[in-house]
């Protein structure tokens, strides 16, 4: 987290950006007249000297100065040594110290740390935020009627943390701290206009604060004004409206807004295509590390579109997405390694991406380890389980080095993939459809206790697909899928009820018996 | 435009009137049918039969009807008849069944003479012979026997034994519609709608339609459905037409559990016995404790709780074991339910044999109602398979001992 604040170096204000609950509002801190007694301390410094070394921006030697008055019990000093290190001024940011000393402070009666306490509370990284005495801290501040107090104390009755969630209390906190003009609070104002969250929806209202917070240059707003005109949703579709505020967001510095922007413009997508801006824009975007940013540069080097092709580019911007696991370029970067387009050929690193394409449900990724497998380049024995459902997908797709495996690996005692092989031929994934075929392997997959293919292969019982019709046979596997719990296997079962005679139910009845008393 | 279905019911060959036993000491019937007394023998194959305070099983009650018929017994000779004809009982013989029916019939008594009429009529034991079915049906007819009438009367109006003749079925169908009958108010009602041979007059269809739905028969109200989709003597009424088609479906006597089950309307209500308290979903936690400890009570509670409202297929899972547990200890309610649970194919595997097995065993003790749903049930199942249920509960029994 960031912790550079914009500062007023000659005075302690406190400006600090709260993990997602709020923007920056610059609330400057006036230093209280020292009433308490002179402490009795023998400091390596005087307060003079920590005061000139502050105004001379020497932050390290002020923040150092600082801790003796602070540990001699100076509620001013543990205030203003606990300001530094909450706003990583002389040192990194500790949220601990920050901490010990703002409470330290305000114990004894200091006026001015409590907000700054509650946002180093809110921040929690990695620490888990400490919700409850945050919003104790932002209930007094509250009553001191501090906006931004209003903004983040609403913000927590939002979400339901620290305190009992309450959206009526949450609204009319937020709706004050967004009337004392906090962006942040306005976007809140408008999303709970729009949801009819603690206050009746009315789109008039929420578009009313979308605007606002938007001018202020609230980038969430600026951004959801953009999707909103894209999209016709609140507004008529308007792209050229859609595109100025998705421009002001970029202005802003917003990153993700100059991603989709440079996006748009690559490939002229709603807006005149700029592929030398676009890039400009999209590499701006992936320097600053933005996931997406990097994977779209990566596929403009791949196909040479608004930059010279460069495999090797490409590969680049690829891994740099991939390895902050982003899973599509994940599935490309895997492909790149395994067909050594920019990079060596390298099976292993392949398979490392394509372990982050799965890891993101990726169905190209898990087909790709599923052919690595049955190609014996990943040892399938390491992860059984995993194994068949991949090297299936992989036989879905057509492999047929994949299909074999799965035979293979079936016939040697595993149902389960009798199942998955009477789909692929039942359903015609990656080959003609073979109903007989198909037919054959659930068959092998219902004796072997597979509930799926029992109803599967009812249903082909039933039908005469791909096998001769036979009622009594259908009867027998919907009943046995149905006591194993299929609600499939009950309604096929009951249907085919009223078609048969007694004696044919009675004698499915049977085989149904005599099957499941088998060992 | 949906045309009325037509629909005449057949005449089922049935067991006759069952004539319940005088409340008797099973004990002393018992000796008195050792002893060779026939009426004695035979109360005690009919209670054998129905399961009336004994274990329910068609091969010994077929044993003391055969001990009665041999000494002349005509009420013994025609239920062992039936029994031979179905095949209940273990042993398939219908030729020596007609032949019993035959000689039942001698002795004069109607119904008698009705069995043996529809035997000729389905050919049961002896080749089809209508026109000694016609003979057998006026005979007991003309001596009053209602469901001679009837079937006479179906006869005339199909013309399956001749030439059709609409009057004499109306003739026919008159008396017993006037004593309620349900056949012969369907069937009345059919003539008027159609128009057959009469005026056809939808008002008075519907009318008949309506009394013989309200005795339960399920082509009357498929007949009354039809009246109301389409506004024949009634207003048009969708919605009364699909509640009657939905009633038809329950309680179609044929229909299988399945298809009763697979109609959205007709959930199965299990069983509960009133002499429990009544289970209190707001105490399941507490019924599952005791039922985890082995309390067969609690267990049938919690089986009756989650069967009654499942969430999921795995809660007639747990619903079948937890019966299956208090069945295990006896008690009959469970016995029941778990019965029922084996005809349903809920959370078990379907099987009849099974589930005849266990109403069979409930029903010696059972709340009341559990004979009646039994053989319900039984509507659906082969002779085999329910003298393999008599079997398995005889062993049942004496493993249990």
């Amino acid at each position: 987290m960031d912790f550079k604040a914009k500062l007023r170096p000659r005075s302690f204000g406190a400006l600090v950006l709260v993990a997602g609950l709020a923007a920056p509002g610059a609330a400057p801190v006036v230093a209280q007249t020292q009433t308490d007694p002179a402490p009795d301390v023998t400091a390596a410094m005087t307060m003079q000297q920590v005061e000139a070394a502050y105004t001379g921006e020497d932050f390290a030697a002020a923040r150092a100065g600082l801790l003796p008055f602070a540990e001699a019990g100076d509620s001013t000093a543990q205030f203003r040594l606990g300001f530094m290190m909450a706003n990583a001024m002389g040192g990194p940011f500790d949220r601990a110290g920050a901490i010990r000393w703002l409470e330290a402070a305000i114990e004894q009666g200091y006026g001015n740390g409590a907000l700054l306490l509650a946002r180093v509370y809110l921040s929690g990284q990695p620490e888990v935020p400490d919700f409850t005495r945050a919003a104790d801290l932002l209930q007094s501040e509250v009553e001191n009627n501090s906006a931004e107090a209003h903004q983040l104390l609403g913000g927590l009755y939002r979400i339901g943390r620290g305190v009992e969630g309450d959206p009526v209390r949450a609204f009319e906190l937020l709706r004050k701290a967004a009337g004392a003009d906090l962006p942040a609070a306005q976007f809140a104002i408008s999303q709970m206009y729009s949801r009819g969250e603690g206050v009746e929806a009315d789109e008039a209202q929420a578009t009313r604060w979308l605007l606002q917070s938007a001018d202020a240059g609230y980038a969430k707003a600026q951004m959801s004004l953009y999707f909103n005109y894209m999209k016709g949703s609140g507004f008529p579709q308007d792209t050229e409206k859609a595109f100025q505020w998705l421009t002001k967001a970029v202005e802003g510095g917003d990153i993700l807004a100059t991603r989709v922007l440079g996006a748009a413009l690559l490939i002229g997508d709603g807006i005149e295509a700029d592929p030398l801006r676009g890039i400009a824009l999209l590499a701006q975007a992936a320097e600053a590390g933005e996931p997406g940013a990097q994977s779209t540069l990566g596929y403009a080097y791949a196909t040479g579109t608004g930059v010279a092709q460069n495999d090797a580019q490409a590969a680049v911007w690829y891994q740099k997405a991939a390895d902050q696991g982003l899973t599509r370029a994940a599935d490309v970067l895997g492909d790149l390694y395994l067909t050594g387009r920019g990079v060596e050929i390298d099976l292993a690193q392949a398979e490392h991406y394509f372990r982050i394409g799965l890891s993101g449900r990726s169905r190209h990724s898990a087909s790709r380890l599923g052919q690595l497998m049955a190609a014996g380049e990943i040892d399938p024995d390491a992860e059984l389980e995993l194994a068949y459902e991949l090297v299936s997908l992989a036989a879905e797709d057509g492999d047929e080095a994949a299909r074999t495996w799965v035979l293979t690996r079936a016939e040697a005692g595993e149902p389960y993939l009798f199942y998955r092989l009477g789909r692929i031929y039942a359903d015609g994934l990656g080959l003609e459809p073979d109903l007989e075929r198909a037919a054959g392997y659930l068959k092998k997959a219902a004796d072997g206790k597979i509930g799926a293919a029992q109803e599967q292969l009812s249903g082909l019982l039933t039908s005469g697909t791909g096998v001769e019709q036979d009622y009594i046979e259908a009867h027998k596997w919907a009943n046995i899928a149905a006591a194993n719990g299929s609600e499939t296997g009950v309604e096929q079962r009951d249907i085919l009820a009223n078609l048969m005679t007694a004696e044919q139910i009675a004698a499915a009845q049977k085989r149904a018996r005599d099957f499941m008393a088998r060992p | 435009m949906r045309v009325i279905t037509a629909m005449l019911t057949c005449a089922l060959l049935g067991f006759g009137s069952c004539a319940w036993a005088q409340a008797q000491d099973l004990t002393t019937l018992r000796q008195a049918a050792q002893a060779g007394e026939a009426s004695a023998q035979f109360e005690i194959a009919e209670r054998l039969r129905t399961g009336d305070g004994v274990l329910q099983n068609y091969a010994r009650a077929a044993e003391w009807y055969r001990a009665a018929a041999d000494q002349g017994e005509s009420r013994a000779k025609n239920a062992l008849g039936a029994l031979l004809i179905s095949g209940l009982g273990g042993e398939t013989d219908p030729e020596a069944g007609f032949k019993l029916l035959q000689q039942a019939a001698e002795a004069g008594e109607l119904r008698h003479i009705y069995d043996l009429a529809t035997a000729f009529e389905q050919g049961l034991g002896t080749p089809v012979d209508m026109s000694q079915a016609v003979v057998l049906l006026q005979k007991a007819a003309a001596g009053g026997y209602g469901e001679a009438q009837v079937s006479l009367g179906v006869i005339y109006h199909l013309g399956t034994a001749g030439s059709v003749d609409i009057p004499r079925a109306i003739a026919l169908y008159e008396g017993p519609a006037q004593n309620g009958h349900p056949r012969a108010l369907n069937n009345l009602g059919l003539i008027y709608a159609r128009g057959e041979g009469v005026d056809q007059d939808y008002p008075r269809a519907a009318q008949l339609f309506t009394l013989a739905a309200e005795r339960g028969l399920s082509e009357a109200m498929k007949n009354l459905g039809a009246m109301y989709e389409n506004g024949f003597g009634v207003e048009v009424n969708e919605e009364e037409a699909k509640r009657l088609y939905r009633l038809a479906a329950q309680s179609s006597v044929g229909a299988s559990i399945g298809a009763r089950v697979a109609n959205e309307a007709a959930a199965i209500t299990y069983l509960y016995d009133p002499r429990l308290q009544p289970a209190d979903p707001a105490q399941a936690a507490t019924y599952r404790q005791a039922a985890t400890s082995g309390d067969p009570v609690a267990q049938f509670m919690t089986g009756y709780l989650l069967a009654s409202e499942p969430k999921t297929t795995a809660d007639y899972r747990e619903a079948a074991q937890f019966f299956a547990a208090a069945a295990e200890k006896g008690l009959p309610v469970a016995m029941a339910n778990l019965g029922l649970l084996n005809f349903e194919g809920k959370g078990v595997l379907q099987d009849y044999v099974e589930g005849y097995k266990w109403l069979t065993l409930a029903a010696l003790n059972g709340p009341a109602g559990v004979i009646t749903l039994r053989d319900a049930l039984a509507q659906r199942m082969t002779a085999d398979q329910i003298n393999a249920a008599n079997t398995l509960a005889e062993a049942y029994m004496s493993d249990a001992r």
